[in-house]
């Protein structure tokens, strides 16, 4: 009966003493400040929804800081929370596994921060920060962003110092973090390099997000369209030789089927063919280069004519030859990606091709541009020779009234009718396109090849950057004896495209047709904003490939040269079996100095040593009664355990003397000392 | 000094035999600057403990019988117009000696009750618009029977909150009791007690007593059995903060007798019951029965090592 009334009183202290947890007012504003900026790291992955619930949560707790509203009681919280999960439920499918995991962090992240009645409490809300605030990595990588992730994981740290060393001057404690973080770096760095990056523990989950760049199938306008953005698509950084930049054609998709609209690639995405690399093609002239493409969320991948990829890094399986010369990759790209590439830039595709591809980009749908199936007839009629008929067609280009344009005007129901012989006016893809159905419907096979031309160099780290902007679109025909061969419509309309780039007029047009502000189309008038641009992208250049690259491939290879130098000693087994060793010995070093740390903190509260004592004894089943004395207990024990005893006596009176005598510091310290020896004896011989 | 105290107990235990836990708690009541509330039934030695005191203490010491009919100036004293010298002369009660041993307290009206207690609070004492300090050391011994007993005013919890420790001497064991019989001359043996210390030695002590250091982890003990009495349970009345504080006062002075410049939780628990007794339970008196009492009830549910 006493006992039970004794542990309820128990309890109920217990009760008392946690709820008198509370933030300091400054503190809380600080926590409701990182709350907003951990959770805005996410905000373009997170619904509306789910926006709003964090929006008006961050509201009220400000309210409630301010004494405007009261605390939320466990009962509305709990109702909260089981919306916000009904309302994942439904949309978990749209959204997928990962984004819904995500919604659910955020959640739980936001609607914790209302019950704040433990301390604990506040240590979850704060590591619950952390991983939102460190899973919007996931999503973008790149050195800016991560410099921002940086910035708020500092706000992160000021507000965990500033609870536990309260200040009214929060910039010292945001000196104070920032400082620590900077002294955490250089472990950081250590752990990025050697800590082994194990695929299935490791390995970060891949983003689900709209494919970027060009698409598997084509209409007049699209490419004019892609045109406008000033995205990166991806760099490229080459070995010894740099073609000419009018070879820079990067071949990403091929298009054989037209149905009168749109141009359609001809093999089914669904189905990976593994199609052997065209040995015998490969000769003459080559160039190496390493391609760093940014994610896409496709599988296309690019590439110079004609592209072998090196089989001796390991990434190259994920790789496939397609039978049209382009690369595609077995995995989206959900993250940078690299790759290296030997390019015969020289030698001839393909020059015999099956009866089947003959014919297939010969196809010309029935009543589809009649007025130039009438032209390719005229044509044909005048020029044997095919060569001299594709030149004609170039020449029309050039000479008639044909205007290149990003703002080509709309053609109905994508007319290449209304576009040759009416507007005159388009991007790439109008004169390739129109181009491409003349040959066919003349009797030349033709297709029409998507992909990148050009790219900007960038001086200052030596690579290539290709942007979204550079998209462009061309022809092929297929000639006897010199297999598929490029012809470029838009080299015939504006040469200047191809051998430097955008002109002036285009960038203008840009300019006025897309109203996005970029530091590249601002930087265009003006050298010295351009040179800190260039030195802006090289960093991001080599962050993408030294922080971001660093994949676990990399990392055994970087582990291996470093094991290379001990190779005559040992075999290289051996060498994974101590590496694995030394970070098992890192860890048990680690742990040992945070037990150490934890050890010394300890002191400040003597009573933990005597209580741990008093449980392992009650656990030898020596129960001290609640009320009794330490030096009562002392008798017990000598009648329970004397063998114990006199040790027992020592630490009661080292614990006692701790606990009720006044001692100056140094005293404290030497008995603070013996007691923990004396504790690791006794403790020895308890359990 | 410890010599010296245990004079003092070996002479006032041969008075007052057998009792010498009970004369270890008075004298640390009266260390510790506080009043001391002797209960129990007529003839246990309440008033020879009283007078074994005093004496052995060497101070000042009257004794007052307290009645139904006494009125508050014969406690405190009474101004009387002198004809011969034509004004006011002030005759002073026995409130002015530095022992007063109101007998039978409870026995008074509340009135003149009401007028030794508000010297003991203050130390002071006011007649006719003047205040009189009382002398140092001023240490008040009231005795008071069971509450059962006829004729008697129950003190209100507020006046037995002015007492630091309630004892009672209770029946002497078998051999205790065959010394008490067989003594004559017991009056005697009072009388021609002599003084152990003086006045100005104890004050010393009661300095000294003060001294003593008090840790945090007392100091949460003494919060943890006043808190527990405070939640409620068990019929008591709450420990006021003026209970810690002579909880705290005379576990130091129990500390001192003990020869120890600290309190120690032993302390603690040595006079808790004597201190806090009849500021929990004010329904009656000291339990004559086996049930445990509300102080040793609260005592139980408390670890002096880990206390909140």
């Amino acid at each position: 009966m006493f006992n039970k009334k004794a542990k309820n009183k128990k309890t109920q202290l217990a009760n008392t003493r946690q709820q008198n947890f509370k933030l300091r007012a400054n503190s809380i504003l600080l926590l409701i400040a990182c709350q907003f900026f951990n959770l805005i790291t996410l905000s373009l992955e997170l619904s509306w929804w789910m926006l709003s619930i964090i929006g008006i949560c961050l509201v009220w707790q400000i309210l409630i800081t301010k004494n405007k509203t009261p605390q939320p009681s466990k009962i509305l919280i709990g109702v909260l929370s089981v919306i916000g999960c009904l309302l994942l439920a439904f949309t978990a499918k749209s959204l997928g596994l990962l984004s819904t995991m995500l919604h659910l962090l955020c959640l739980s992240y936001i609607l914790k921060s209302f019950e704040q009645n433990k301390r604990a409490d506040f240590y979850q809300i704060v590591l619950l920060g952390l991983f939102v605030a460190v899973s919007s990595l996931i999503f973008q990588q790149s050195l800016y962003f991560s410099l921002i992730i940086f910035c708020i994981l500092i706000v992160n740290f000021t507000l965990i110092i500033g609870y536990f060393a309260p200040t009214k001057n929060y910039i010292n404690t945001l000196k104070l973090s920032s400082k620590v973080f900077m002294q955490s770096i250089p472990l950081a760095v250590f752990l990025f390099v050697v800590f082994p990056k194990l695929s299935p523990l490791w390995a970060v989950p891949t983003a689900k997000s709209a494919k970027t760049g060009l698409s598997d199938s084509v209409q007049v306008g699209d490419i004019a369209n892609l045109a406008l953005s000033d995205e990166l698509a991806f760099r490229v950084k080459f070995e010894q030789t740099v073609p000419n930049y009018s070879q820079l054609y990067w071949r990403t998709i091929v298009m054989e089927n037209f149905d009168g609209r749109s141009w359609k690639t001809n093999i089914n995405p669904s189905v990976i063919y593994q199609y052997p690399f065209d040995q015998a093609s490969a000769k003459g002239k080559r160039v190496n280069y390493q391609v760093i493409a940014s994610p896409t969320y496709q599988n296309w991948l690019f590439g110079l004519d004609l592209a072998r990829i090196d089989s001796t890094k390991p990434q190259s399986t994920n790789i496939v030859y397609r039978q049209d010369y382009s690369l595609y990759s077995k995995k989206e790209l959900t993250q940078n990606t690299s790759y290296n590439v030997t390019s015969y830039v020289e030698a001839p595709l393909a020059l015999n091709i099956s009866q089947r591809s003959y014919q297939r980009n010969l196809a010309v749908p029935e009543q589809s541009n009649p007025k130039l199936v009438e032209k390719a007839k005229e044509l044909r009629a005048k020029y044997q020779n095919n060569e001299t008929l594709i030149n004609a067609v170039l020449a029309t280009f050039n000479q008639d009234t044909y205007r290149y344009t990003l703002n080509p005007p709309r053609l109905t129901n994508n007319s290449l009718d209304q576009f040759y012989f009416e507007t005159k006016a388009g991007f790439c893809e109008h004169f390739a396109s129109s181009f491409t159905f003349l040959m066919r419907a003349a009797g030349i096979p033709a297709r029409l090849v998507t992909g990148y031309m050009g790219g900007e160099y960038n001086a200052q780290a030596d690579y290539y950057s290709i942007y979204q902007r550079d998209a462009h679109a061309w022809s092929e025909v297929w000639l006897q004896g010199k297999g598929w061969t490029r012809v470029d419509p838009t080299a015939a309309i504006n040469p200047e495209r191809v051998e430097r780039g955008f002109s002036e007029q285009l960038l203008r047009e840009q300019a006025a047709t897309s109203e996005n502000f970029s530091l590249l189309r601002f930087s265009n008038n003006n050298a010295f904003i351009n040179s800190i641009r260039l030195q802006l992208e090289a960093i991001d250049y080599n962050w993408t490939r030294w922080v971001i690259g660093y994949t676990a491939d990399k990392q055994n290879k970087f582990l291996q040269n470093i094991a290379l130098a001990f190779k005559s000693m040992l075999d290289l087994h051996w060498l994974t079996l101590i590496y694995y060793a030394l970070v098992l010995i890192s860890a048990i070093v680690l742990w040992w100095v945070v037990r150490q740390i934890n050890q010394a903190r300890k002191p400040q509260n003597i009573n933990y040593y005597y209580q741990q004592i008093l449980e392992h004894l009650a656990k030898q089943g020596i129960q001290k009664p609640t009320d009794m004395t330490p030096k009562d207990f002392v008798l017990v024990i000598k009648n329970e355990w004397p063998t114990l005893a006199i040790e027992f006596a020592k630490f009661t009176q080292l614990y006692t003397s701790l606990q009720y005598q006044q001692l100056n510091e140094k005293q404290q310290a030497s008995v603070v000392k013996a007691l923990k020896k004396s504790y690791r004896e006794i403790k020895g011989e308890v359990t | 000094m410890q010599h010296l105290l245990s004079t003092i107990v070996q002479q006032v235990g041969s008075i007052v035999i057998g009792k010498e836990p009970q004369i270890r708690l008075a004298l640390a009541c009266l260390f510790a600057k506080g009043h001391i509330l002797i209960e129990d039934l007529p003839g246990t030695g309440k008033t020879t403990l009283a007078q074994a005191l005093s004496k052995t203490l060497g101070l000042s010491y009257q004794r007052t019988q307290f009645t139904s009919d006494m009125l508050p100036s014969d406690v405190v004293g009474i101004s009387i117009f002198d004809t011969a010298e034509n004004k006011f002369t002030l005759h002073k009660g026995p409130i002015f000696n530095q022992v007063v041993l109101a007998d039978e307290i409870n026995r008074a009206s509340p009135k003149t009750q009401s007028a030794l207690l508000e010297a003991m609070e203050s130390a002071q004492v006011s007649i006719d618009g003047t205040t009189y300090p009382l002398t140092e050391p001023f240490f008040v011994i009231a005795t008071q029977n069971p509450l059962f007993h006829s004729g008697t005013y129950p003190l209100p919890e507020s006046q037995l909150d002015r007492f630091t420790m309630r004892i009672s001497l209770g029946f002497p064991s078998i051999e205790a009791e065959k010394r008490i019989l067989s003594n004559s001359n017991n009056k005697h043996d009072i009388t021609n007690l002599a003084a152990c210390i003086s006045p100005e030695q104890l004050i010393d002590i009661q300095k000294s007593v003060e001294d003593i250091h008090v840790s945090d982890a007392i100091l949460e003990y003494v919060i943890a059995l006043c808190r527990i009495s405070r939640n409620g349970l068990g019929n008591v009345n709450p420990l006021s903060p003026r209970a810690g504080k002579a909880l705290l006062a005379s576990a130091k002075a129990w500390a001192f007798i003990d020869n120890r410049d600290h309190v120690l939780p032993q302390d603690i628990q040595a006079v808790f019951e004597a201190v806090c007794e009849h500021r929990l339970d004010t329904s009656g008196t000291i339990s004559m029965s086996n049930e445990i009492s509300a102080a040793k009830n609260i005592l139980q549910q408390v670890d002096p090592t880990n206390p909140l």
